[in-house]
């Protein structure tokens, strides 16, 4: 394809349509509903379903139904919208429904600065819907990396049977930048696993062999039971402690096992660093050049930009720890990833934080002159 | 339908969810008994029709027969059949919700699936109050029932009447007290072509019958079949049902209650997906070509600034500079800002141009500022780069900032002179800033206003640009 301008949030549905995205459920919201214009757009065009709910809840559960077709699915939303969603986002996780779900964080709590980038929502990704699930949440910080990342994302949902979030803040969602996209036809795609034995002896949630169980879709001959009840391996309703106990530890263990194919991470200038800059999206690209600017003053800056949030790059960050003087953590919010950042440091490595919570994009100027102060107080000048 | 007691429901059950959980005396089961006679009536298979349902006690039916069963989360099934069935049209969906499930915490989506009349069926089970959790009260509990949250003092909802008020295209009312008739109005409903809603009396003599004094299941089964019970109805109703006040209270009716043709939702979306084939390919191609080279004298990284309020079309120029940047073959960025206004309000754009990678793509002091309004000369005039110019309308900024380098253009004017209209003021502010800044070469902005055609006509944008492109050469001439 030649090169072309191309905004955040168009390149998400570009990216959704060419992993092979045919379903769209979602409801208006600023930011993020030029993703639901531009599926609206194309998937008619394409054998798509688009369809527009009466609101947050019904478009993940209309996700979560197709997916059950064997559809591959989306919706995408902003902070309030993200906040229905969470049962649903539990539910996919505890039933093993693949979908994306992408939320272009704006200024909150409530209805907040509608049209004001921020990164509020780094934990609600994590741990907003009940219970204990594992979850698996991308960051890009460019356009380039928003098509890359949903791609991505639609290949972690079907092989691991998972809701995969897409969270990226405003200015990553409504920046234009160049960009060179693939052919449609030439992205290598993930298609779910289907079973292919006798229905009479399918299991859908069958803890033996890889612990990911392959997903029939509703009505090919494999008759099951879904459930966002403790379920056992058909999928029937338990409360068996044992069963229950293996569930949990399937469901986390699926992840966990294959984190080094999902941990993400980017390094800039970490060699020498002193000061390490830990940043996402908009935020990481602020801090990049201020790593520039920094280098070109003398101090020994670098970045360190996880690309998933969740699983969070913990032991590579602890280990970038280990030869820093200091962590600097940039983010758009009062203070939530520093917390992770904190945890990966373990005391061994003062963690500052760069915090800004009121509706503007973070500068480089304002990394840069609290990662000069932080040198500063390390080594006394 | 004719039915022998000889039905066999063994070959649609799973023996290995029994036993179930439903109480002695629930009416639910007959429910469930109707739905399998119903299924069978209609010679539908095992594998061409899909059960959904919510939370609570009848939601718990879908569990123990054997098709692909889909028990969703309170309130919500209905959202999940709607995904199902448009992504799977040839499947029969059957969605089983209770009346708390379905008009207390799911009522916004049972009005807008019936609204868009998608081919579903949805069994709404009443028994006027939540059982699993207890007996509270619901929104069918009649006014003046006792519930164990007390005398319920609200007024009912009339399920079917919503329904139909909602748009359902097939509206029937059945109960388990007459469940031969039930499998006729469900396989009635699954058959219709549209939304089609069936609101079954059931009664749960666990809790609302041992709350109101009306008796076991039998009795409460007896009173139903007496006097079909009203949702909605005072308890003076229930009280009749129980023998315990006169006869000759109202009755309510059951049967089918409505029934019209109306488009289905998922066959409307067909045929729009099909027009829209038929018209082709819509999508803007990327501008097309290889880039021409950079002209002599283009610049190199730069950074503008066009602001203004909502409405000039401060981002669409802005866009279009970016664009023009990419076209000739250079790297760029466009990051804007706006308020929630569609009109009225800031709007800010900003666009960066590099030969290679643009870092952060925010500007903060900047080589050009494009002002439209007062607000935006004061705001950004100060945030200049050494050698930066500010282009400023001369009607509308009047005294522009000290201490920048200022180029006060009649752009409104010019537009109004052009165009007969000061809409494309942005596009001659556009052309005054690409003349003096030479950052893009002309041709690559005239070719994306070719190509993108804003406002409509390529012509009228040509002519605002170019005539921005005249104002400087004549100022400079």
């Amino acid at each position: 394809m030649p090169a072309e301008l191309l905004q955040g949030n168009e390149a998400c549905a570009r990216a959704a349509l060419d992993a092979g995205c045919r379903f769209y459920a979602g409801y208006p919201i600023t930011p993020s509903s030029e993703i639901a214009e531009a599926m609206a757009a194309a998937l008619p065009r394409l054998g798509g379903i688009f369809v527009q709910m009466e609101d947050e809840i019904a478009s993940l559960g209309a996700v979560l139904g197709a997916s059950l077709a064997g559809r591959k699915a989306m919706t995408a939303t902003s902070g309030p919208g993200f906040s229905l969603m969470q049962e649903h986002l539990g539910y996919a996780a505890y039933a093993e429904i693949p979908c994306v779900v992408v939320d272009v964080m704006r200024a909150g709590p409530s209805t907040g600065l509608p049209t004001s980038p921020a990164q509020g929502d780094v934990m609600q990704a994590r741990w907003g819907t009940h219970g204990d699930r594992p979850a698996v949440v991308l960051a890009p910080a460019s356009v380039p990396e928003v098509y890359a990342l949903t791609v991505r994302a639609f290949d972690i949902a079907e092989r691991y049977r998972t809701p995969v979030v897409l969270l990226y803040d405003e200015v990553v969602g409504h920046v234009r930048e160049r960009v060179t996209l693939p052919e449609p036809g030439a992205v290598p795609v993930v298609e779910r696993r289907r079973p292919t034995g006798p229905p009479a002896a399918y299991r859908p949630y069958a803890a033996d062999g890889d612990g990911l169980p392959p997903l029939a879709a509703f009505g090919t001959g494999y008759r099951f039971h879904v459930t966002g009840l403790a379920h056992d391996e058909r999928g029937y309703p338990t409360q068996d402690p044992a069963v229950v106990a293996a569930l949990q530890a399937r469901l986390h263990a699926k992840l966990e096992r294959d984190r080094a194919d999902l941990v993400s991470w980017e390094g800039v200038a970490l060699e020498d660093a002193e000061v390490v800059i830990v940043a996402v999206g908009i935020a990481a690209r602020a801090a990049r050049r201020a790593v520039a600017l920094g280098r070109a003053q003398g101090l020994r800056a670098g970045l360190f930009r996880p690309r998933t949030l969740w699983p969070f790059p913990d032991a590579e960050l602890a280990d970038v720890a280990a030869r820093a003087e200091a962590l600097l953590v940039a983010e758009l919010n009062m203070g939530q990833m520093i917390r992770e950042v904190e945890r990966c440091a373990g005391g061994r490595v003062p963690v500052a934080g760069c915090l800004r919570a009121d509706g503007q994009a973070i500068t480089p100027e304002a990394i840069l002159a609290r990662a000069e102060a932080l040198a500063g107080m390390r080594t006394g000048r | 339908m004719t039915v022998s007691t000889a039905f066999d429901y063994r070959p649609y059950l799973r023996p290995a969810m029994m036993p179930h959980i439903l109480c002695p005396g629930c009416g639910h089961g007959i429910v469930l008994k109707a739905l399998l006679r119903a299924v069978h009536g209609l010679g539908l298979g095992q594998d061409d029709v899909v059960f959904v349902s919510g939370i609570g006690c009848s939601s718990r039916l879908v569990g123990y027969v054997d098709f692909c069963t889909l028990h969703t989360t309170h309130g919500r099934p209905l959202t999940f059949a709607t995904g199902l069935r448009l992504a799977r049209p040839d499947l029969k969906v059957v969605v089983i919700t209770g009346d708390g499930d379905g008009l207390a915490i799911g009522g916004n989506h049972l009005i807008h699936a019936a609204r868009r009349n998608i081919d579903l069926t949805c069994l709404l089970l009443n028994n006027a109050t939540y059982g699993m959790t207890g007996g509270q009260g619901a929104p069918t509990t009649p006014e003046g029932a006792r519930s164990s949250t007390g005398s319920t003092v609200e007024p009912a909802f009339d399920a079917c009447r919503l329904a139909t008020g909602a748009g359902a295209t097939f509206v029937a009312r059945g109960m388990t007290s007459a469940p031969l008739g039930l499998d006729t109005l469900i396989a009635e409903a699954i058959a219709h072509p549209g939304f089609s809603f069936v609101e079954i009396l059931s009664d749960c003599p666990e809790y609302f019958g041992r709350y109101n004094a009306l008796g076991r299941g039998p009795e409460m089964l007896q009173a139903q079949r007496r006097r079909t019970e009203h949702v909605g109805r005072p308890l003076r109703a229930k009280r009749a049902l129980a023998g315990r006040e006169p006869a000759g209270v109202e009755t309510v009716p059951g049967g089918v209650l409505h029934r019209e043709d109306r488009p289905e939702f998922g066959a409307m979306l067909a045929a729009a997906a099909g027009a829209a084939a038929r018209r082709g390919n819509g999508s803007r191609a990327a501008a097309a070509g290889a880039p021409p080279p950079p002209g002599p004298g283009v610049r190199g990284d730069f950074a503008a600034r066009l602001a203004g309020a909502g409405g000039q079309g401060i981002v669409l120029a802005g866009l279009i500079l970016a664009e023009a940047a990419v076209a000739a073959g250079r790297n760029a960025t466009h990051a804007q800002a706006y308020g929630p206004e569609s009109r009225g309000g800031a709007s800010r754009a900003e666009v960066l141009m590099a030969d290679g990678e643009i870092d952060y793509p925010c500007a903060d002091r900047v080589d050009a500022l494009l002002a439209l309004t007062r607000q935006a000369a004061d705001q950004y005039g100060g945030q200049m780069a050494p050698g930066g110019v500010v282009i400023v309308d001369t009607d509308r900024v009047p005294s522009p900032p000290a201490g920048a380098t200022i180029c006060a253009l009649p752009l409104a004017a010019t537009a109004q002179r052009a165009l007969g209209t000061a809409v494309g003021t942005n596009l001659v502010g556009l052309g005054a800033l690409v003349a003096r800044t030479r950052c893009v070469p002309a041709e690559s902005v005239e070719r994306v206003l070719a190509t993108r055609r804003p406002g409509g006509s390529a012509d009228r944008a040509l002519a605002a640009f170019r005539a921005g492109l005249a104002l400087v050469a004549a100022s400079s001439a």
